[in-house]
């Protein structure tokens, strides 16, 4: 194991240890973050699902522009924004997977003020 | 939970604060709904919701809650036992408090259907019990009785 994964691993334990969010970030069909690619790997997935259930849904509302999503399964809160100061025309997401149920308006506040960093 | 009483709840939940819709169905059948679309869209919407759910279930994922905030609007997709609840509300910061008063509706609801079955059996076990009772006591009567038996004193 190299020294990155190593230290990618040791953020992860933290982080569950911890029940800290853990952040990541999208764009252009790539996504990054601290905790291993495993666990990014499971973000980006989350986020294309998300992101696809948003549209299906906001088409039948007339909602078009989505702004985040969050979801709470078993014991979970996986969830992103789309950073509002991004190009439109090349958008940029932050978001979070947490291993416990955190409020919405905190989880969504904590990936604000990431994004804000 | 009778059906008036179910419409009164969902009702009321589209008073709390900025909910401005709600729906809920079972799989692709609409239970009620106050959601200001046609019934054509309402119906694409309930079986759309279907599909994503199906989608999970493929995957071996169960998600219980989903909250989407949009430019024009929030919607709030609660999922339990095949049910699912959505609420519409404007103001995003009250989202918590929403998921809170809809997972409690559903709880409600899932109590009521409880109680209710527990009533049908117990009646039907009560109903099953006399006529048992009463099948026993017209075997009895139509036995033959034999005029040679001794008679046996009741003490």
């Amino acid at each position: 194991m190299s020294e990155e994964e190593k230290s990618d691993n040791e953020m992860l334990t933290e982080a569950l240890e911890n029940g800290r969010i853990r952040f990541f970030q999208a764009s252009r069909g790539s996504a990054s973050g601290k905790t291993g690619h495993e666990d990014t790997a499971l973000f980006a997935d989350n986020l294309m699902t998300l992101q696809e259930c948003a549209i299906l849904l906001g088409e039948k509302l007339g909602m078009h522009a989505v702004a985040s999503t969050t979801v709470y399964e078993k014991s979970e809160t996986i969830g992103f924004c789309f950073d509002p100061n991004s190009n439109p025309q090349n958008p940029r997401v932050a978001g979070g997977i947490v291993n416990r149920r955190m409020p919405f308006r905190e989880f969504n506040r904590s990936i604000r003020d990431f994004i804000d960093r | 939970m009778s059906p008036e009483t179910l419409i009164s709840t969902l009702g009321s939940m589209r008073q709390a604060g900025s909910v401005f819709g709600v729906m809920f169905s079972e799989g692709r059948d609409e239970i009620f709904s106050d959601l200001a679309y046609t019934p054509e869209r309402i119906a694409e919407m309930v079986n759309v919701i279907d599909d994503i759910v199906a989608y999970f279930e493929g995957e071996g994922r169960s998600p219980e809650i989903l909250s989407f905030c949009y430019d024009g609007g929030n919607l709030l997709l609660v999922l339990a036992r095949g049910y699912r609840l959505v609420v519409l509300h404007h103001n995003a910061d009250e989202v918590d408090f929403i998921s809170s008063a809809a997972g409690a509706f559903l709880k409600d609801y899932f109590t009521g259907q409880a109680v209710t079955e527990w009533s049908k059996n117990k009646g039907a076990g009560a109903h099953a019990k006399k006529a048992a009772s009463s099948a026993r006591a017209i075997n009895a009567r139509q036995q033959p009785v034999d005029p040679t038996a001794p008679i046996t004193p009741v003490r």
